[in-house]
């Protein structure tokens, strides 16, 4: 019986360990994006296929919105429900083995 | 017969003044004061050849997707920035109080003196880190897509200005719900 209390006190200290490690922590230190730059800038000058772009615009997607933008929405405009690549299970997907080959030792 | 001894004596005088010199407490171990060149050297060197080979056989998944910029981004800034900078920043306490100084990563692959720089060494020393370097094991605390989403953000942060940097690492809500 002690030894099963040692075992669930430990993975409750743990699994609090890794709640503090949770995203959402970090979002009350962190400023909101300039999105009412961005939607102030000439976006026919913008190259829409740019990663780094399409990232900006998916980021203040509701905030232009609001801000009023109607710029070419359809470009803009990522599937955020489509899971990233690194999800689908063959790139990790979220487990911790790295398909088991980085570390022989 | 006697050239096999005379190697011997020597090999046996060799470690033990390297054992000497270890426990004479004379080597300065202060962060402020550099490393001499020759063991600079020999830590560059273990260090690219054990991340090399601890590395090479991970599959790098495609980093060009925007979802992981969008993961990666606030992440860096949390855990990354204050040793490794961010656009329009050349140096910080961190950057400049370690030993060896950690790289500037908002600057192109070669330009900061780093040859571990594929993407695949990148997760590798993300998620192991790097023992007596400063350099923590991201993995005990953060699983591989996580670490893949940085290592993303990190292969576009050369090109990005400090306004592109500040949107992609801001944390939202909606960027929560996206990155899980």
């Amino acid at each position: 019986m002690k030894t099963k209390i040692i075992v669930l006190t430990t993975a409750l200290l743990v699994s609090m360990l890794v709640a503090a490690h949770d995203p959402k922590e970090h979002a009350k230190e962190s400023k909101a994006p300039d999105c009412q730059s961005l939607a102030s800038m000439d976006h026919a000058k913008m190259d829409m296929d740019d990663p780094v772009m399409k990232a900006m615009f998916a980021k203040c997607k509701d905030a232009m919105s609001e801000y009023g933008d109607g710029h070419d929405k359809e470009n803009h405009d990522m599937d955020m429900k489509d899971t990233a690549s690194v999800k689908d299970g063959d790139h990790d997907g979220g487990h911790n083995d790295d398909h088991g080959h980085d570390d022989p030792h | 017969m006697q050239i096999l001894k005379l190697l011997l004596m020597v090999s046996v005088i060799a470690v033990v003044s390297i054992f000497g010199f270890v426990y004479s407490g004379l080597y300065p171990i202060g962060a402020d004061d550099s490393h001499t060149r020759v063991v600079y050297w020999a830590l560059e060197t273990l260090l690219e050849r054990s991340v090399a080979n601890a590395s090479k056989d991970i599959v790098v998944p495609a980093l060009d997707d925007p979802k992981l910029l969008l993961a990666g981004g606030p992440d860096y800034n949390e855990m990354c920035a204050s040793c490794h900078l961010k656009p329009g920043k050349s140096e910080s306490d961190l950057s400049l109080g370690l030993s060896p100084e950690p790289p500037n990563l908002t600057i192109s692959d070669g330009d900061h003196g780093d040859d571990h720089d594929g993407p695949e060494q990148r997760f590798w020393v993300i998620k192991h880190g790097i023992k007596a370097s400063g350099m923590p094991a991201w993995g005990l605390t953060h699983d591989d897509q996580r670490i893949w989403a940085m290592v993303a953000f990190i292969q576009k942060l050369p090109e990005l200005t400090p306004f592109q940097y500040q949107i992609l690492t801001a944390r939202t809500s909606s960027n929560e719900e996206h990155s899980h």
